[in-house]
C-alpha cells in the first residue's frame, strides 16, 4: 500500500514531532510511507479568508506531488475536509478527482481503510479528547451531538486501544475551540474566550493531556494554557498511538 | 410597474428549475399510551389533566377547583348569548370553559376551531384568567400528522388553534413564568362518554 | 464602522458576564436536543422541511398568486411590498385612513428587520411591542438581540431596573414571576385600548389562504382578537404549500428554537371576525435578489427558529448587538450581506465554519457553507480591505513555491528562536493572550531528510 504523508505546513514548521509521529505509527502498521518533498500548504488559510482564487498555486503543487498514491494520509482534519471539498486542478482535473477521493485524517485512515483492532501504545495517563469541527463535523469523525445519530468516535475509538490511557469526556464534547483560522487573530477576543472555555472543561475533568485529530486547534489551546501556566500538556493524538515506540 | 407585479416577476426571473413537492408521511410512533403520552406532555408544559365521566362530572370538578360563584363570570360554550358581544367585555372573564376537537399527543396540543370557541369570541381561550377545555377521551392522535389528516382543508371557520398549555414566558433570563398574557393555568377533562 | 471583532471585544470585557450568557443559552441548545433526540424520525423530518421549502421556493411566484387568491376570497386585504419604505407606508396608511393612534405589536422580525417603529412613532403613532422580551428592549430603546429571545442578553437585575423606571415596579425587585406579572398587567391594559393589533407570520399557506403564528405568551392572540383591525407582514418567503405542510414545521419549529414540544399557541388566521378588518402584506425589501444568488437563495428557507444562535459558540460569547443587524447570528450573516454587503462585511468572517449551525437547522440551510462562500464574494468585491488582501496574496506567493516556503519557514523559525520579539508582541493579536509555539530546531522534512533514505533526485 503506497501511502504518501501530507504534513501540514505549520506542522511542518512548529510541530515537526507530530510528522515523526504520524510517520513512524504508518510505517509501523505495515504501510509504506512517502513523504514527497516539495509539498507545502493545502490553500485554506487564503480559503478560508476569502481568497480561494488565490490558492491555485498550492493545488497545482498539491497534485503535482501527490496523485502518485494509493492513498494520502494527514494528521489534520482541517486540511483534509479542506482538499476534499475544495481542490481544483484545471490543468489536471481527473488527478485532483482522484486525490480528493484518496485523502484521509489519520485516525479515519487507522479506523476504516487498515481496520486496526489493536495498538502495542501505551500512555498511561488521564486524557481528554478536542473533537476538531472540521474532522468531527466536516469527515464525521465522529458523531455529532446536534444530530439525532448514533454514538461513535473514530479517535475514541483508537485510544481506547492505548494501553493505560483514560478518556475523560469534556461536558461539552464538541464544542469549536475558537481557532477558526485567521479568526484567531481577527476575532481575538472570542477566540480566545471560547479556547479558555475549553480548556476550563478539561481542567475540570482533571486531566494531565488535551489531545486531538488537529495541530491547529492544538496550537490554539496550547497558546493559551502556556500563557496561563497551566500544567494541562497538548499532544496530538499521533504522538499517543505512536506513544509505545517513540518512548 | 406595480409591486406586485415587481415582485412576481423578480421571482419568475430568479427562481431556481422545478424541485418536486414530497409526499408527506405518517412515522410509526411505536406502541404508545396517548392518554399517558398526552397527559404527559400536558403537565410537562404547565396544564393540569383529569379524566371525568361526562361534562356534568366535569363541571363539578372545576366548580370546585376555581371556587365557581355567582359572582364569579365565566365563558360557557354552552351560553348564547356570548355571540354578540364586543370582545373587550371579556377582560374580567375568570374562566373560560369550552370543547376541543383533536389532542395530540406528542406536544399535548389542542386543536380548537372557531366553532368550539364560545360564542365564536376568537379572544375568549386568551383573555380570561384560566382555561378549560373538554376533550373526547377518544380523540387523541400520535402526532401533528394525523392531526392536519384530520382537520384537512375544509373550512374551520375564521379561526383555528392549537393550544398545549397555559400562556407563558421565558423572556427573563430563561426563568419559565406560567400566565404571560393570557390564562395563568390550563385545565383539561378528558370526557369519556362521547357526548360532547 | 461598527465591527462584529470590535463590539465583540467590548462584550467580552466582561467576562462572568459572558459566561452567564453562553450558559444560559446553551441551556437552550440542550432543551433544544433532548426534543431533537426523543423524535426518531427528526432527520427524516429535517429533511421534508427542507424538501417542501426548496420546491416552494422553485415555484414561488405561483405560489405567492395562489396565496393572494385564497386570501382574497376570504376577505382579507392582500399588499405587497417591495422594500422596507413601501411596507413603513402600506401599515402607516392603513392606520392613518381609520385615524388610529394606538397599535399594539407581536413579534415579527421582518419589522424590525424594516424599522417600522421608529417610523410609526415619528409619525405620532404609539407603538407597543407585546411580547414580553421585545417590551423589554423598546422600553430601554434597545433592538431586540436575538430573535425568538429577545432580551436575552439581560440580567433580571437589568430588567427589574428599567421596570423599575417605567412600570413602577419595586425598587431592585428582580423575580422574574413578579416583573412578567407587572408587565401582564401593565400589557393588558395596552390591549384593551389598542386600535390595531399588528402581528408577524410564521407560516402563509397558498392553499388556504391562511397565516399562521406561533406565540407561547397569547400576544399575538390578545392584540388581533381585541383590536378591529389586524396587519400581518410577512416576508414572501413564508410561503408554504399545503396546510398539512405545517405538520412538518410545527413539529420542528418550537422544538429547534426553545426546545419546547410546541409553542402555546399555534393561531391559524383564515378571515377577518365579523366586523372586523384583516391585511396582509407581503414584503420582498431584497428577497428575491437573494434567489437569484444560486449559492445563497436557500438561505430564503429559513424558519427563524434562532437553533443556529443558541448553538454557535461565537454568538454565545459574543451576544446579538454585536452583529449590528435584525437577524443577528449565524442565518443574519448569510443574510446581510445580501442586503448590504460593505456595511456588513465584516459578518461571514464572524465564525470559525464550526458546522454547528447546519447540523441544527430544521430546514437545512448550509449556513457555515454560506458564510464560506460568503467570504469569496466580499474579497472579490473588494470589501475587505486592502491590508488583507496584499498579506493573502503574500501568503499565497510563498505557499505556491515549495523553495520560497522552506526558505521563509527556516528564517521564520529562525528569527522566531533568536528573536522571539518579533512575533510575540503587543502588535500581534496571537499574542495578546496566547504564547507562540517554541519553534524547534529543524522542520519535519528536515527531519525526514536525515532520517528516512533520500528518495531518487534529490
Amino acid at each position: 500500500m503506497k501511502v504518501g504523508l501530507f504534513v501540514p505546513c505549520y506542522i511542518d514548521q512548529f510541530y515537526p514531532n507530530v510528522g515523526i509521529a504520524t510517520l513512524e505509527l504508518l510505517e509501523k502498521l505495515g504501510c509504506n510511507v512517502t513523504f514527497p518533498l516539495n509539498q507545502t500548504c493545502c490553500g485554506q488559510p487564503m480559503a478560508n479568508s476569502g481568497y480561494s482564487n488565490l490558492t491555485k498555486g498550492c493545488d497545482a503543487n498539491f497534485v503535482s506531488n501527490f496523485s502518485e498514491f494509493d492513498y494520502i494520509v494527514a494528521p489534520s482534519g482541517s486540511c483534509v475536509l479542506h482538499i476534499k471539498e475544495h481542490l481544483k486542478d484545471t490543468d489536471h482535473p481527473e488527478k485532483a478527482a482522484q486525490i480528493r477521493k484518496q485523502i484521509f485524517e489519520l485516525c479515519e485512515f487507522l479506523t476504516d481503510i487498515l481496520k486496526i483492532n489493536s495498538l502495542p501504545a501505551s500512555f498511561p495517563h488521564r486524557v481528554g479528547l478536542h473533537a476538531s469541527c472540521h474532522g468531527q463535523r466536516g469527515l464525521h469523525l465522529s458523531s455529532m451531538s446536534e444530530r439525532n445519530e448514533p454514538s461513535f468516535s473514530k479517535p475514541g475509538h483508537l485510544l481506547s486501544m492505548v494501553k493505560g490511557l483514560e478518556l475523560v469526556q469534556a461536558e461539552r464534547p464538541d464544542e469549536c475551540c475558537g481557532f477558526g483560522g485567521t479568526f484567531c487573530v481577527f476575532e481575538e477576543a472570542v477566540s480566545v474566550k471560547m479556547g479558555k472555555d475549553r480548556i476550563e472543561e478539561h481542567a475540570q475533568n482533571q486531566v494531565e493531556y488535551i489531545t486531538g485529530g488537529d495541530t491547529s486547534c492544538l496550537m490554539h489551546l496550547e497558546g493559551i494554557l502556556k500563557r496561563q501556566q497551566s500544567p494541562i500538556r497538548i499532544i496530538h493524538i499521533a504522538e499517543i498511538l505512536n506513544s509505545s515506540i517513540s518512548n | 410597474m406595480n409591486s406586485r407585479d415587481l415582485i412576481l416577476n423578480k421571482v419568475r426571473q430568479n427562481k431556481p428549475d422545478l424541485l418536486p413537492l414530497p409526499i408527506l408521511e405518517a412515522y410509526p410512533q411505536g406502541d404508545i399510551d396517548l392518554t399517558d403520552k398526552f397527559g404527559n406532555f400536558l403537565k410537562n408544559v404547565g396544564g393540569d389533566i383529569y379524566l371525568a365521566k361526562d361534562v356534568q362530572e366535569a363541571r363539578a370538578h372545576l366548580t370546585q377547583k376555581f371556587q365557581l360563584s355567582e359572582s364569579i363570570k365565566v365563558a360557557d360554550y354552552t351560553d348564547t348569548n356570548l355571540f354578540q358581544q364586543d370582545p373587550h367585555s371579556f377582560e374580567d372573564v375568570f374562566v373560560t370553559i369550552m370543547r376541543g376537537q383533536w389532542g395530540v399527543a406528542e406536544n399535548a396540543a389542542i386543536w380548537i376551531p372557531e366553532e368550539y370557541l364560545p360564542g365564536k369570541q376568537r379572544v375568549l381561550p386568551f383573555i380570561c384568567q384560566h382555561l378549560v377545555i373538554y376533550l373526547p377521551a377518544d380523540a387523541l392522535l400520535p402526532t401533528m400528522y394525523e392531526a392536519y389528516q384530520k382537520i384537512g382543508t375544509q373550512d374551520f371557520g375564521g379561526y383555528g388553534v392549537f393550544i398545549a398549555g397555559p400562556s407563558k414566558t421565558a423572556d427573563i433570563e430563561q426563568s419559565l413564568v406560567i400566565g404571560a398574557h393570557g390564562p395563568r393555568s390550563l385545565t383539561v377533562y378528558l370526557i369519556e362518554k362521547q357526548q360532547l | 464602522m461598527i465591527t462584529h471583532a470590535k463590539e465583540a471585544e467590548k462584550f467580552n470585557k466582561d467576562e462572568a458576564r459572558v459566561d452567564w450568557h453562553d450558559d444560559t443559552l446553551w441551556f437552550v441548545r440542550q432543551k433544544r436536543d433532548r426534543m431533537a433526540h426523543n423524535i426518531p424520525e427528526w432527520e427524516q423530518l429535517r429533511e421534508k422541511a427542507s424538501q417542501i421549502k426548496n420546491h416552494t421556493l422553485s415555484n414561488l411566484d405561483q405560489y405567492l398568486v395562489q396565496f393572494e387568491k385564497q386570501a382574497l376570497a376570504n376577505g382579507v386585504h392582500v399588499h405587497w411590498a417591495a422594500n422596507a419604505a413601501e411596507h413603513n407606508q402600506i401599515v402607516f396608511q392603513i392606520i392613518q385612513k381609520h385615524g388610529f393612534r394606538k397599535i399594539v405589536k407581536s413579534k415579527s422580525m421582518l419589522t424590525e428587520e424594516c424599522h417600522l417603529n421608529e417610523f410609526l412613532i415619528g409619525q405620532g403613532i404609539e407603538v407597543i411591542d407585546t411580547d414580553l422580551g421585545e417590551r423589554i428592549v423598546q422600553l430601554r430603546h434597545e433592538p431586540p438581540s436575538h430573535i425568538v429571545l429577545p432580551a436575552i442578553h439581560l440580567k433580571k437585575e437589568d430588567v427589574g431596573e428599567t421596570f423599575h423606571q417605567h412600570l413602577g415596579t419595586e425598587k431592585g425587585a428582580k423575580d422574574p414571576q413578579y416583573l412578567t406579572e407587572a408587565a401582564r398587567q401593565h400589557l393588558r391594559e395596552k390591549f384593551i385600548a389598542a386600535d390595531l393589533a399588528l402581528t408577524g407570520v410564521n407560516f402563509a399557506v397558498a392553499e388556504t389562504g391562511g397565516i399562521v403564528v406561533c406565540t407561547n405568551e397569547g400576544n399575538a392572540d390578545m392584540g388581533a382578537h381585541l383590536a378591529n383591525v389586524h396587519i400581518a407582514c410577512m416576508g414572501i418567503e413564508k410561503i408554504i404549500p399545503r396546510q398539512a405542510d405545517l405538520s412538518v414545521f410545527l413539529r420542528l419549529l418550537a422544538r429547534s428554537a426553545t426546545g419546547q414540544p410546541i409553542t402555546t399557541y399555534s393561531s391559524h388566521f383564515l378571515r377577518p371576525a365579523s366586523g372586523k378588518e384583516m391585511h396582509i402584506v407581503l414584503v420582498d425589501n431584497g428577497r428575491t435578489e437573494q434567489l437569484a444568488r444560486t449559492d445563497f437563495r436557500n438561505s430564503l428557507k429559513c424558519i427563524r427558529c434562532a437553533a443556529c444562535f443558541n448553538t454557535c459558540p461565537v454568538y454565545r460569547r459574543s451576544g446579538g448587538h454585536s452583529y449590528h443587524t435584525a437577524v443577528a447570528g449565524p442565518i443574519g450573516s448569510i443574510l446581510a450581506p445580501n442586503i448590504d454587503m460593505r456595511k456588513y462585511a465584516d459578518l461571514p468572517f464572524a465564525s470559525t465554519l464550526c458546522g454547528s449551525c447546519s447540523n441544527v437547522c430544521p430546514v437545512k440551510i448550509d449556513i457555515h457553507d454560506q458564510l464560506w462562500k460568503w467570504r469569496q464574494i466580499l474579497s472579490q468585491e473588494g470589501h475587505t480591505g486592502t491590508a488583507k488582501a496584499t498579506g493573502m496574496k503574500l501568503m499565497s506567493a510563498v505557499l505556491s513555491n515549495p523553495d520560497i516556503y522552506r526558505f521563509a519557514g527556516s528564517t521564520g523559525r529562525w528569527f522566531l528562536r533568536h528573536v522571539p520579539s518579533l512575533a510575540s508582541n503587543s502588535l500581534n493579536p496571537w499574542f495578546k493572550q496566547r504564547e507562540m509555539p517554541e519553534p524547534p530546531k529543524e522542520s519535519f522534512r528536515d527531519w525526514y531528510l536525515k532520517n528516512r533514505k533520500k528518495p531518487k533526485g534529490e
